[in-house]
């Protein structure tokens, strides 16, 4: 808890854009003081003070979770900045398309770094924190290609997300004695920014929201209530569990809302 | 203390079944905190000390197709009914050589048969919904065999909530057409009346079961009714066909 305005703290990776910005915006509406880290310093500082400006409690930190030490520095900035950590939400995550013939280990190490050992670092970082918290909470931001799909053209991608989904399910073990749990949300597609660019294209966007049973994207704000859902006191029994947020978009041959 | 998950439902109507006890009781609790109407229905006489004027109780058996039709009638007349909770359910042990006919039909159709059948009667008040939602309350024991607490198999109790969990997916597809989302909970070791009736042992189970829990405690109706209202709330609009696995992580190790 943050002793000065009484909410619960949360860190956020990858929090200046898509879905890690959707979350950091709803959980500074819902009761929650908001660290969140990025690279992107212009948009980082323009969310924290449009946070701000409403009212809310957040702080950007940048950070390159790549960058050796990086993360035990983001971990201690946030402890320091909102007094204590609760919740840990690490979402950053990159999706460069490539063909499997067209990888290098470069790509490769890049994405799993990014995606996965990221995860790894800020968890073992976070824990100590988070076992002193009276409900302390890992949520990661998965995809439906951890545990259900698979992506042509992403194969490291889905690598890694399939890791995360391991990582999660050990962690939940590892560290209920502590009274923490480590749950994740697996994202189908959702509209972010970068994907609105992507399916600009007329008639793209219905083509893709056709196969969707409930006849539209996701928001980032779909993936932000399931992340309050599961970061809240009231998830307390709920360890280990992935939930699927994707509209029921991986339930196969479905025609669409006729 | 950080407060409770505060959920939007706008003054709308749930349909409870197995609401007198254990997870159904929970539901209509939780349900009713957040100013929804409750419909609540269960096989047993209806509780007399609940004053609140949000609860409504009516005994049918889920089996009974044209009770359950003509109690939904009386209580919603030209209204809509905006969710769908099927918690209503049966358990008992038996392996197949033992197993009768009647006992076997007898669980498929209050878990399975009586769970479809509630939300094809509900199906004309729920499709006036803007935001219709049903969850269905499996188990653990939908995908895994759970010997721990069974010492005695559970073959049809197994195969109920094994088709309550597809019933649930294939749902998802059938009801998107009218905007109806359909989830599942599977709760595992949670502290209600019929966990600690219907499995042999009773006695040891607690410490036992525990120790093999990862949070290292029971799970309480209340946190199953939690998940359940998260489903079925506007936050959870993106979601349909999913299932949530509540067990303190006994699963996973």
């Amino acid at each position: 808890m943050n002793a000065e305005h009484g909410l619960r703290t949360v860190l956020i990776t990858g929090g200046t854009r898509g879905i890690g910005k959707g979350i950091v915006r709803w959980l500074a509406s819902h009761n929650y003081a908001v660290a969140f880290s990025g690279r992107d310093q212009v948009a980082g500082e323009a969310l924290e003070n449009e946070i701000k400006s409403e009212g809310g409690v957040a702080s950007f930190i940048k950070s390159d979770l790549n960058k050796s030490g990086s993360v035990t520095e983001l971990i201690n900035i946030t402890v320091t900045t909102l007094g204590s950590l609760d919740v840990l939400v690490h979402n950053a995550g990159i999706y460069p398309e490539q063909a499997l013939a067209g990888i290098t280990l470069d790509d490769w190490h890049s994405v799993l770094d990014t995606n996965l050992t990221s995860g790894f670092l800020l968890s073992q970082a976070a824990a100590p924190h988070l076992a002193n918290s009276d409900s302390g909470r890992i949520v990661f931001i998965s995809s439906i290609t951890g545990p259900r799909t698979g992506i042509s053209g992403l194969t490291h991608y889905s690598a890694s997300k399939g890791g995360i989904d391991g990582l999660m399910r050990a962690l939940a073990v590892e560290l209920a004695s502590q009274g923490i749990t480590v749950n994740g949300v697996a994202p189908g597609t959702i509209l972010t920014e970068s994907l609105a660019e992507l399916y600009a294209e007329p008639g793209l966007m219905d083509s893709v929201t056709k196969i969707i049973p409930v006849g539209r994207m996701g928001s980032p704000d779909d993936i932000a209530a399931t992340v309050e859902f599961l970061a809240s006191t009231s998830a307390g029994f709920i360890t280990g569990q992935s939930i699927i947020v994707d509209g029921g978009q991986t339930i196969p041959e479905v025609q669409g809302n006729s | 203390m950080p407060e409770m998950l505060k959920l939007s439902f706008s003054g709308s109507t749930a349909l409870v079944t197995g609401a007198r006890s254990g997870i159904g009781a929970a539901t209509v609790d939780v349900l009713v905190e957040s100013g929804i109407s409750v419909i609540a229905l269960d096989i047993s006489t209806p509780n007399e000390s609940v004053t609140n004027p949000l609860i409504r109780q009516a005994v049918v058996d889920v089996t009974d197709e044209a009770l359950m039709s003509k109690v939904l009638t009386g209580f919603l007349g030209k209204g809509a009914l905006d969710y769908v909770v099927n918690c209503a359910g049966i358990h008992q042990q038996s392996g197949l050589e033992s197993l009768s006919s009647q006992d076997w039909h007898r669980m498929l159709d209050v878990n399975l048969v009586g769970a479809a059948l509630t939300i094809k009667s509900a199906l004309p008040w729920l499709r006036k919904s803007t935001h219709g939602a049903v969850v269905n309350v499996t188990s653990l024991e939908s995908d895994r065999v759970v010997a721990l607490i069974n010492p005695e198999p559970v073959v049809h109790y197994a195969a109920s909530k094994a088709g309550l969990a597809m019933l649930t997916v294939s749902m998802a597809r059938d009801l998107s057409r009218y905007g109806i989302r359909t989830n599942a909970v599977a709760p595992g070791f949670i502290q209600t009346p019929m966990a600690f009736a219907n499995h042999a042992g009773v006695a040891e189970l607690p410490e036992q079961a525990v120790s093999r829990v990862p949070l290292g405690r029971y799970g309480q109706a209340t946190e199953v009714a939690s998940a359940i209202a998260f489903l079925l709330s506007e936050g959870a609009s993106y979601i349909t066909g999913s299932s949530l696995l509540i067990d303190g992580g006994f699963s996973t190790t």
